[in-house]
């Protein structure tokens, strides 16, 4: 075997190559070994991202993205970290090697003399080369899941699925509500600041009054602008927002600001429209009234309303008797159903907040279900009650059904229709079903909520849904 | 420097070695029953080109562990009995008065020292004086005498024992001379079933003294393999951070090594570690030094140089378990 005499360098030359291809390996091997040990946490990461941003609204696949991309950042951290705290070097392998395979520092010594150095390392080469061919990485590096993060990782998945279905868990946050690029008119948030400063002196309210302070600086602010225009986006939609809050259920989705951002300002309704909506909440009772303008079917003469030197008749709302103008100053039955008739002519549109309808306290309203019930809040629980002296135009009847929520509406008695005097309170006729057929909840005709909120919504509290 | 490459016949050469190593240590362990430690550490202690202290009980073969030894490689060997009344010339030799063709004249006579394989028994009974007259030749392998130097014929081996019980009338080897010792070896009384075959072979009608399996040429050969064996950098780095966690002076180091080392390892200590190491990785068969090696030469090369202080003797602590303790501790941080 040793009869030709072989220079040491022809020798040994498959000893690094042998050894070095092993270590290669190995090395490979230990980072799929701490990448697999890594996983079981990143995928917490990623589920609890998911359920994150999940729990804070946003769309399933924007939390999926979420979750991925805290998964891959979570590895690529680990084992950035992995590597500056062990870093994998040669010798770092070779002495792995050597521990799990009780080779004792054959390796590692190898890898530090040359072969050329003397016999004993010439000798030590070609034993390493013999057993660098027996190397079993796989004994070397097992590759294991980690149980405990794995009981973890368990548990974040659960998370993950649950967490979505407690539904609102987390307080959601309210992002900015107008586009930085809508340009509004320092008038038109002037006339805001003047509506809500009105309607923060009727009710009291302080904080609508704040609203109203930083409404009108925001104006001046732009005032002072030679464009005349509203930048400040930010703050605008923050304000729109608190406006919304404080004057909740009138906005119809897609106007309400918060909503807008939600479906990325793709509501057909734009800024100005939002505006407007908050303008009519925020106007006083009597402005409808007056001459201006109002929406389409309305009247200049009030549909409805007490009649003038009669006193109301507080305290009989246990009969059965609607308090009504002894004038005929109601609108007459072919009015509303000439209104009803228009308003389902109308693009119904969606009215998630619903507008507070009802019969006041003191109603006696003939044939309504309503009667002596007062205002309902159509979605929420709690109730409020019409001022004494108040008249209904259009009673509102909202139940459950196999096909969602269905409103009934009735219109008060026609005032042609027989009065008679009883005790001093004026009896008009039963109330009436409107032509109209029993309509979703959400596609309540909008002219029956202006109606509604044209009369009633300043003299009682509204809650926000 | 092509010529000077190892080639395949040295490598096989080497081989060969190993297994010369191999049927010496197979044919001391044929003799000395139940000693196969103290048999590993005396060849290590050859072929390192070290001295060695033998300590053990009276009667438990030590001299019959020199005497194989001097029989398997067929190194000259001499016995040296020492006593109170030794004086150094009996060790070295003295300038003898001769007449050769009828003029006197001196002439060196050799003594008992000049041999390759010296023997030094019971060598706490002489006195210091002549205890030191080993020193220069245990250290340069020269012996002066009335100022002509003497070589000593390599290689040249000194084997001394020590009784540790008898203390009365011995005179305890200083520091500085039982630094000089390689190895302290210490022969342990043999099993229940190692003293059954040593009766055996000891009271049978033949007895086996132990055939030549190596020449002195053969020795001189691996000691200088030994130097050649390859060391990795982390077993070096273990070894140097053991050594210093040795040192009581070190803030840092433990607080048992604090409290009750007197001196910690010298330099020399650790040269001593590693050639151990080295050579036993040969005589294991193996071409470079692991953690084990190193583990198994702690003890003999080291126990004789830790001095514990008062307090640490009055403890009675182990100066064994101490050392090997504080290697474990660096090994176990060399291993990934």
């Amino acid at each position: 075997m040793w009869s030709r005499k072989v220079s040491v360098t022809e020798m040994t030359t498959p000893t690094p190559r042998a050894v070095e291809r092993k270590l290669q390996a190995v090395r490979a091997r230990v980072w799929r070994a701490r990448a697999v040990r890594a996983a079981p946490w990143s995928a917490v990461a990623g589920a609890s991202a998911f359920s994150f941003a999940e729990a804070l609204g946003r769309t399933t696949s924007t939390a999926l993205g979420v979750g991925a991309l805290a998964l891959l950042t979570t590895l690529t951290v680990t084992l950035g970290v992995w590597r500056l705290v062990r870093p994998v070097s040669q010798a770092w392998l070779a002495r792995l090697v050597e521990t799990r395979l009780g080779l004792q520092e054959r390796l590692s010594t190898a890898l530090e003399v040359a072969p050329q150095n003397s016999v004993v390392a010439a000798a030590l080469h070609r034993d390493v080369a013999a057993r660098a061919t027996a190397i079993d990485v796989n004994v070397v590096v097992p590759i294991r899941v980690p149980r405990r993060p794995s009981a973890v990782f368990l548990a974040a998945l659960v998370l993950a699925v649950v967490a979505p279905q407690l539904g609102g868990w987390l307080p959601r946050t309210v992002p900015a509500v107008v586009d930085g690029d809508v340009g509004v008119s320092a008038a038109s948030v002037r006339s805001l600041a003047e509506l809500a400063a009105r309607a923060a002196e009727d009710r009291s309210d302080p904080h609508l009054a704040a609203v109203a302070r930083a409404l009108r600086e925001l104006a001046q602010e732009a005032e002072s602008r030679p464009d005349g225009v509203v930048t400040d986006a930010e703050r605008l939609g923050e304000l729109l927002t608190a406006l919304d809050r404080m004057t909740a259920n009138g906005l119809p989705p897609g106007l309400r600001p918060a909503d807008r951002v939600a479906d990325q300002h793709t509501s057909p309704s734009s800024l100005s429209e939002t505006l407007q909506a908050l303008e009519r909440r925020l106007a006083p009772p009597e402005s409808v009234a007056d001459d201006e303008p109002r929406g389409p079917g309305l009247t200049d003469r009030p549909i409805v309303g007490s009649p003038p030197g009669e006193p109301s008749a507080e305290g009989a709302g246990s009969t059965n008797r609607a308090t009504g103008p002894v004038d005929g100053n109601y609108a007459s039955r072919e009015r509303l159903q000439e209104l009803a008739r228009q308003a389902a002519a109308e693009r119904t549109q969606e009215v998630g907040a619903a507008a507070i309808i009802g019969a006041s306290e003191d109603a006696s309203a003939g044939a309504s279900e309503l009667a002596g019930r007062g205002s309902q809040e159509l979605f929420g629980d709690a109730a409020s009650v019409a001022r004494p002296g108040e008249s209904e135009a259009v009673a509102v009847q909202d139940d459950e059904s196999e096909d969602g929520r269905r409103v009934n509406l009735e219109v008060a008695p026609d005032a042609a229709d027989p009065i008679t005097p009883q005790d001093g309170v004026v009896v008009v006729g039963d109330w009436q079903p409107t032509p109209l057929p029993s309509v979703s909840a959400s596609h309540l005709p909008y002219e029956y909520r202006h109606v509604a909120a044209a009369y009633f919504l300043p003299s009682q509290r509204t809650v926000e849904r | 420097m092509d010529e000077h490459r190892p080639t395949t016949e040295d490598v096989a050469t080497l081989e060969s070695d190993l297994g010369l190593l191999a049927a010496t240590k197979r044919e001391i362990a044929s003799v000395v029953v139940g000693q196969d430690e103290a048999i590993e550490q005396l060849l290590i202690a050859l072929i390192s080109g070290g001295h060695a202290l033998i300590e053990g009980a009276p009667g438990l073969g030590k001299t019959l562990l020199v005497r194989t030894l001097a029989n398997v490689t067929g190194l000259e060997y001499s016995r040296i009995q020492f006593t109170p009344d030794l004086m150094p010339a009996d060790v070295t030799g003295t300038m003898a008065l001769v007449y050769e063709d009828g003029k006197a004249t001196t002439r060196f006579q050799p003594g008992p020292l000049f041999a390759q394989l010296v023997l030094a028994d019971e060598i706490n009974r002489a006195t210091p004086k002549t205890q030191a007259a080993l020193l220069e030749a245990m250290q340069e392998h020269t012996v002066t005498v009335a100022g002509t130097e003497h070589r000593m014929k390599e290689p040249f081996f000194v084997l001394a024992t020590q009784n540790p019980f008898e203390m009365d009338g011995t005179y305890a080897l200083p520091e500085a001379q039982i630094d000089r010792f390689f190895f302290k070896i210490v022969v342990d009384y043999p099993s229940e079933s190692m003293l059954e075959t040593i009766l055996d072979q000891t009271t049978g009608a033949e007895i086996t003294t132990g055939k030549q399996t190596i020449t002195p040429q053969d020795i001189l050969r691996f000691q200088q393999r030994v130097r050649e064996v390859p060391i990795a950098s982390h077993v070096r780095r273990a070894i140097a951070r053991f050594v210093r966690s040795t040192l009581p002076s070190e803030p840092a180091n433990p607080a048992a090594v604090r409290e009750y080392v007197r001196f910690g390892i010298s330099p020399r200590g650790a040269q001593a570690v590693v050639l151990a190491a080295k050579a036993r990785a040969l005589l294991d068969g193996r071409f470079n030094v692991s953690l084990d090696d190193v583990r198994f030469a702690v003890a003999p090369a080291l126990r004789h140089r830790l001095q514990l202080n008062y307090r640490g003797a009055a403890e009675g602590l182990n100066v064994e378990e101490m050392l090997l303790e504080l290697f474990d501790a660096q090994a176990r941080a060399a291993i990934p």
